[in-house]
């Protein structure tokens, strides 16, 4: 497996600018956001808004529990913020690490290369992977910093902790997606713009699910919903088999992105 | 002499369309093999799939004895330069060969240098700053850099000034003489029959042609050129042409038959030569072969 630790490494450099580009803003909105959270606990203006809001609009934007006090419940009101472009980094970071040969037409350099196609897909998983985990897992460390120099209540560290847990885990689906994505479209250029749909069209297939109980069966194609953050805050902890399922689906998305991979021709 | 490639009823259908069809040669170790073919033919076809990065429809290619769709090991002794050289962005060329040559073992550096040194190539430059010919001469030392056994190259002067290439060309003389094969791709004749000692042709995806090149040249076809005389009417004449009062034409037919014409003919001058590799390659083009 020397081409899946030559690739591993490589990607891993390849994709630093990437990683902070994503991780840069999207923190900063986040230290914005949890500095907020006294002045929203202050004028608890916007807490009886949400809390008077329609049942259903509740819980189709996952606004069951409305209570700004606690900064765990306070993420949770607006975490879409979070899942939304974690989930767009791992489809997107995962179609273009697989995608990238073809467009960049430097498949002849690399497949040419002593080196089985799985083995530097493999390489290529793996840096996905670890960027995948390290955005949420950054984005976790912010939000307790923030948090935990701005709130008087306590933090609930374990419980902020769970949230991002599940966004890892759910970026990790999204990034499975996209390598097979790109793995199965005939033009490199159309892996980029699907997964990005694949994202955003499953994420409002989750908040229809919960419009009317005619569309809850959409629940089913919509991961979001197995690491939903009001689900989470109001149990008390993450369910560890929605996360693990997601993880295992991103998992076996990969497998089948690398088996298809092997065997289709390569466009230079 | 044993085969470095051996390719035996190759084929590759792009659904209906053509791409290869039926082509088998071989390529003997230790030699200078050209592969020429007009635009389309199928010459990167053969190599891609020749590298793994196509499947053939049908048929087998081996490097070394080792059938290439059965995973990398048929390209550990390969060097490959790409037709169409882009490579990597926001890298240095030195890091790009460094990375290229990683997959294979052992330390490449001193021979990437001397070779950077042989082809002028500035390895401190950023690969997106590179001209075309200096991102082929990236493409040539990752190719060479690791000292392969086969060295495949599609059309590798595209780009280069002619003093690189006539480099390129010594460079190519002096791994066949420490026993490489090397397995060019070209449509420049020219080229071809400076470099290389064989050749195979392709036509429409198919191998019209192979052999020694020498042979190829010499083979049944000649150059005519009379002055004197009208067009001659004559089975295997092609591409006559008519310049003042001297004709020149390409004959593929019985000596003495043209010997006949000739005389009947009473030209006051007539020169009988083998034609060029060029010539003999647009005849296999026109379609007349």
């Amino acid at each position: 497996m020397n081409g899946a630790r030559i690739l591993f490494a490589r990607e891993l450099r390849a994709h630093r600018r990437t990683f902070l580009a994503w991780a840069v803003p999207v923190a900063l909105l986040l230290v914005l956001f949890c500095a907020l959270q006294p002045s929203f606990v202050a004028s608890g203006m916007l807490e009886a808004k949400l809390a008077g809001l329609p049942d259903s609009m509740r819980k189709a934007l996952g606004l069951t529990l409305v209570d700004f006090h606690r900064p765990p419940v306070y993420l949770a009101t607006s975490f879409m913020y979070v899942t939304l472009p974690c989930g767009l980094f791992g489809a997107l970071l995962g179609a273009n690490i697989v995608a990238k040969e073809e467009l960049l037409h430097t498949a002849e350099l690399l497949y040419a290369q002593p080196a089985s196609r799985a083995s530097i897909l493999v390489g290529k998983a793996g840096a996905l992977a670890v960027y995948v985990i390290a955005l949420p897992t950054v984005l976790g460390a912010v939000a307790m910093i923030t948090l935990g120099a701005v709130v008087d209540a306590p933090l609930e560290g374990a419980l902020v902790a769970q949230l991002f847990l599940g966004v890892a885990a759910l970026a990790l689906c999204f990034a499975g997606a996209g390598m097979l994505v790109a793995a199965l479209v005939r033009d490199a250029r159309a892996a980029s713009p699907i997964a990005l749909g694949l994202v955003v069209g499953t994420y409002f297939l989750g908040v229809l699910s919960a419009l009317t109980p005619a569309a809850a069966p959409l629940r089913f194609v919509a991961p979001h919903k197995l690491v939903e953050p009001a689900d989470i805050v109001s149990r008390g902890a993450l369910d560890p088999v929605g996360a693990l399922v997601l993880a295992a689906i991103g998992g076996g998305f990969a497998a089948l992105a690398i088996v298809r991979y092997r065997r289709r021709d390569l466009h230079a | 002499m044993a085969a470095a490639i051996s390719l035996a009823g190759l084929t590759k259908r792009y659904g209906e369309a053509r791409g290869i069809d039926d082509v088998s040669f071989d390529v003997p170790e230790a030699t200078i093999f050209g592969f020429i073919g007009p635009n389309g033919a199928g010459k990167t076809t053969t190599i891609r799939i020749l590298l793994g990065l196509i499947a053939p429809t049908s048929g087998t290619a081996r490097i070394f004895d080792r059938d290439v769709t059965l995973g990398p090991a048929a390209r550990a002794s390969t060097g490959y330069v790409p037709g169409e050289t882009d490579l990597y962005p926001r890298m240095r060329a030195r890091e790009l060969l460094a990375y290229l040559g990683s997959f294979h073992p052992g330390d490449h550096a001193a021979r990437r240098h001397e070779l950077a040194a042989r082809f002028d190539l500035d390895l401190d430059r950023r690969t997106d700053d590179l001209s075309l010919g200096n991102r082929k001469k990236v493409a040539i030392v990752a190719a060479l850099q690791h000292a392969p056994r086969l060295i495949v190259l599609d059309e590798p002067s595209n780009g280069l000034d002619p003093v690189i290439r006539a480099r390129l060309h010594e460079t190519l003389r002096d791994e066949a003489a420490r026993g490489a094969t090397i397995f060019f791709s070209s449509h420049e004749l020219a080229e071809v029959q400076a470099v290389c000692r064989a050749v195979a042709v392709l036509r429409e995806g198919r191998v019209v042609a192979c052999g020694d090149v020498a042979a190829l040249r010499g083979r049944e076809v000649r150059r005519v050129r009379a002055i004197g005389i009208d067009p001659i009417e004559l089975a295997g004449v092609t591409g006559l042409e008519r310049d003042g009062d001297a004709i020149t034409f390409l004959y593929d037919g019985p000596m003495p038959a043209l010997l006949s014409a000739l005389a009947a003919a009473a030209p006051r001058d007539v020169r009988i030569d083998e034609p060029t590799l060029e010539e003999v390659f647009l005849r296999y083009y026109a379609g007349t072969s």
